[in-house]
């Protein structure tokens, strides 16, 4: 019994981690899969500003 | 602090019958907004001693005496025009209606400097409390301010206040709570010229005619006499008998005559300025010796990298070997099956495990970092690489996506947008992947440490200045091909505009809580990632790695994975790296650079990759398949300039928006890559 539940866990978590990165590219967060990296803050400043669009090239 | 700080999603609970006022914190570049709106809110935003880190502006709330107040941080700007996207940023915000008062967070330790700001805030019209903060740095370098006299001078409230000490806040809001409106009056506090206010006088009069409801048109009609673009939009209105030149230069000198008064006034002790930070900066900042010196101190900080950070992951790797011998003898015991236990053992914790082995050597590396960043130097060294950056034709303002990619790619890609010409953000956007990313350090600390035994700090140190010079060296061929293209096609080439303002703060002793705080937002990044993006990486290389046409494999060089590295091994193999592994491992390496180090532990069998038996293992394992420190140094060559993580890929499209920009990135880099490894193990295979 332990060994299915044991697979399932690492199932589940799994199954979160992809939902969440698909859920952050659909989002155009891609700061989103490093939520604690220190860098995060200044990414959403930088993504925020100038009305949300970047210069089109 | 009688306030209590809340977060922002606790706004909506405020009570409406509570008066709520929205405060603007604005100030020059590293005047300590950020710390001031941190102490004030609780937040925990990003502060650093360089300009551009706060790019837009942050709200938080305040509750002081019953009355609520917003509080909105804003990016650091030198003066109210409209050139730089933060001071678009900050000046659209303060001339809105949205904000009830200002506080302007000035330097006091730089007066001069700061008060032009002041004035220019000051002529908007709107109540403006000035916060003087560091006023510790002013005391310990013997000067005194006359608080009494500047108050008078300014027609403002003055508050000093250290952030960092957080002495004053409370005073500070007790201020702001008595400032709702403006205090001098009608009266201006710079009075120009005869011939400067004569003009004012007369565009002022055009204002009211065009609009009568106008509020303060004194500020806008100094305005259109510099001939602002935006306030000229807005007030479309005929004064050419008036202004027939743009009088933004006789403005400034004009302002700057003022605040000479002032300081002159004001500033007891004034010679006693940053003496020792001069003293100091004339080595560290010197024309030629800065550069040496900039690289000797991070030779110094890989040196304790690797002999401090080395010494003290004993613990940790013994605990993890017990780990993965007691994991796999518990779920054998469970009768788990081979493909969990393998799945558990051979890619989980040998994929997590060999990232999370790492964790001192990275400690230790933000550690230094943080004491370089809290101490000053910094910035020493963005102006260091100012001088640099116009000769490869490079706008200054490219320094600080530069210097982000040395932490992450992601924003440092976003930082580009900071770049308000098109060609310099494509040529930054392109070199700034050179600049190793955190994600690198721990696949440079492996191979070096593998193979180049006491030289290790200085194989990885190596890399951060290949790193470095290739990036510029790429921006000047490339501008050399631009101009040749321009001249070719008759093209004008576009003015440079962006240069970078560098505001060099005083040294000081670092801060303990500041360097903890950095220390351990990074160490908990890591930990983050290891847990998530490397954990996912790491399932899904043990699968390819450990199933094959037949299924389940022992023997990996019959899986999936074995099968796709092969197909690169003739295309590596010039470089010193065919080898299906390695193929393997690179491919690995584009969802998150780390996953090289990881795949390695999963295809050598490695679980615990820093350790005494684990290196001794591993050395083996590659000496057995012809992996020597040539293909060693190779790797890393190739990991330093190949394509960016996924992430930064995507970003890198998000900012060009475009296919084939993103994919000429792409490719560029893959070559350059390839090339570089090339050209350094067959040269370096003549010697060695």
């Amino acid at each position: 019994m332990a060994p299915y539940i044991i697979g399932a866990l690492i199932g589940a978590y799994l199954g979160y981690l992809i939902y969440r990165q698909v859920k952050n590219i659909k989002e155009k967060n891609y700061c989103g899969s490093c939520a604690g990296c220190p860098s995060a803050q200044s990414c959403g400043q930088i993504k925020e500003a100038n009305g949300k669009e970047a210069p089109t090239s | 602090m009688v306030g209590k700080a809340m977060a922002n999603d606790t706004m909506e609970k405020v009570n409406d019958r509570q008066k709520e006022l929205q405060i603007g914190f604005i100030g020059n570049p590293n005047s300590g907004k950020t710390t001031l709106f941190n102490a004030y809110t609780g937040a925990r935003l990003k502060v650093a001693n360089w300009p551009g880190v706060t790019v837009e502006k942050k709200q938080g709330v305040f509750k002081y005496h019953n009355h609520v107040y917003k509080l909105v941080d804003l990016p650091g700007i030198y003066s109210l025009t409209s050139y730089s996207i933060e001071e678009k940023v900050s000046r659209q915000y303060i001339l809105s209606d949205d904000v009830d008062l200002i506080v302007d967070v000035a330097d006091a330790s730089n007066l001069e400097k700061n008060l032009y700001l002041v004035l220019q805030l000051i002529e908007i019209g709107k109540p403006v409390v000035l916060a003087l903060n560091m006023m510790d740095v002013v005391e310990e370098r013997g000067m005194v301010i006359d608080l009494h006299r500047l108050h008078e001078t300014l027609g403002i409230p003055v508050i000093p206040v250290s952030a960092r000490k957080k002495t004053g806040l409370d005073i500070l809001m007790h201020a702001v709570s008595h400032s709702t409106e403006p205090e001098s009056g009608d009266e201006p506090v710079v009075i120009y010229s005869d011939l400067i206010e004569g003009k004012i006088s007369k565009i002022i009069q055009r204002l009211v005619d065009y609009d009568p409801n106008i509020y303060n048109p004194r500020f806008y009609a100094i305005k259109l006499l510099e001939q602002d673009p935006q306030v000229m939009q807005a007030y479309p209105i005929e004064l050419s008998d008036i202004v027939n030149k743009s009088y933004e230069t006789e403005i400034i000198n004009e302002k700057y005559d003022f605040i000479e008064e002032i300081v002159e006034e004001v500033l007891i002790n004034r010679q006693e300025k940053a003496m020792v930070t001069d003293k100091i900066d004339s080595i560290l900042t010197h024309k030629v010796w800065g550069v040496p010196i900039f690289l000797g101190i991070m030779g110094l900080i890989f040196f304790l990298t690797f002999a401090i950070g080395g010494g003290i992951q004993g613990m940790l790797e013994e605990w993890l070997e017990s780990f993965s011998i007691w994991t796999e003898a518990s779920l054998l015991g469970l009768n788990a099956g081979h493909v969990l236990t393998s799945l558990i053992v051979d890619g989980i914790i040998a994929g997590v495990g060999t990232i999370v082995t790492f964790l001192p050597n990275i400690a230790i590396l933000f550690l230094a970092l943080a004491f370089l960043e809290d101490s000053g130097y910094m910035a020493r060294i963005t102006y260091v690489m100012n001088g640099l950056m116009s000769k490869v034709g490079l706008s200054g303002k490219a320094l600080i996506p530069m210097l982000l990619g040395f932490g992450c790619t992601v924003p440092a890609i976003m930082a580009t947008r900071t770049l308000e010409n098109q060609r310099d953000r494509i040529k930054t956007i392109l070199i700034t992947p050179f600049m190793s990313c955190a994600a690198k350090i721990p696949i440079y600390i492996l191979l070096s440490g593998l193979f180049f035994g006491k030289y290790a700090p200085l194989a990885a140190l190596s890399m951060y200045i290949i790193g470095l010079v290739t990036g510029l060296l790429t921006a000047y061929v490339v501008n050399k091909l631009e101009k040749r293209i321009d001249k070719k096609k008759n093209r004008r080439q576009e003015l440079e505009v962006n240069q970078l303002l560098i505001e060099l703060p005083e040294y000081k002793t670092p801060n303990a809580h500041s360097i903890f705080i950095y220390v351990w937002e990074n160490v908990k990044a890591y930990l983050t990632k290891a847990g998530t993006t490397i954990f996912l990486a790491s399932v899904v290389l043990w699968f390819i790695l450990r199933f094959g046409t037949t299924g389940f494999v022992e023997d990996m060089s019959l899986s999936f994975g074995a099968s796709i590295g092969r197909i690169l091994v003739p295309v590596l193999a010039p470089a010193g790296l065919g080898f299906w592994q390695i193929g393997v491992s690179l491919i690995a390496g584009l969802a998150a650079k780390e996953v090289v180090v990881s795949s390695m532990g999963i295809l050598f069998g490695v679980a615990n990759i820093e350790s005494a038996m684990g290196l001794s293992a591993m050395q083996q394992t590659l000496g057995a398949i012809g992996f020597g420190p040539l293909n060693a140094y190779s790797m890393m060559i190739f990991v330093l300039f190949y394509t960016p993580c996924v992430a930064a890929l995507a970003v890198i499209g998000q900012e060009l928006k475009s296919v084939k920009w993103t994919a000429l990135v792409f490719l560029f880099q893959l070559v350059f890559a390839w090339l570089g490894s090339v050209l350094v193990y067959q040269i370096a295979g003549l010697f060695f």
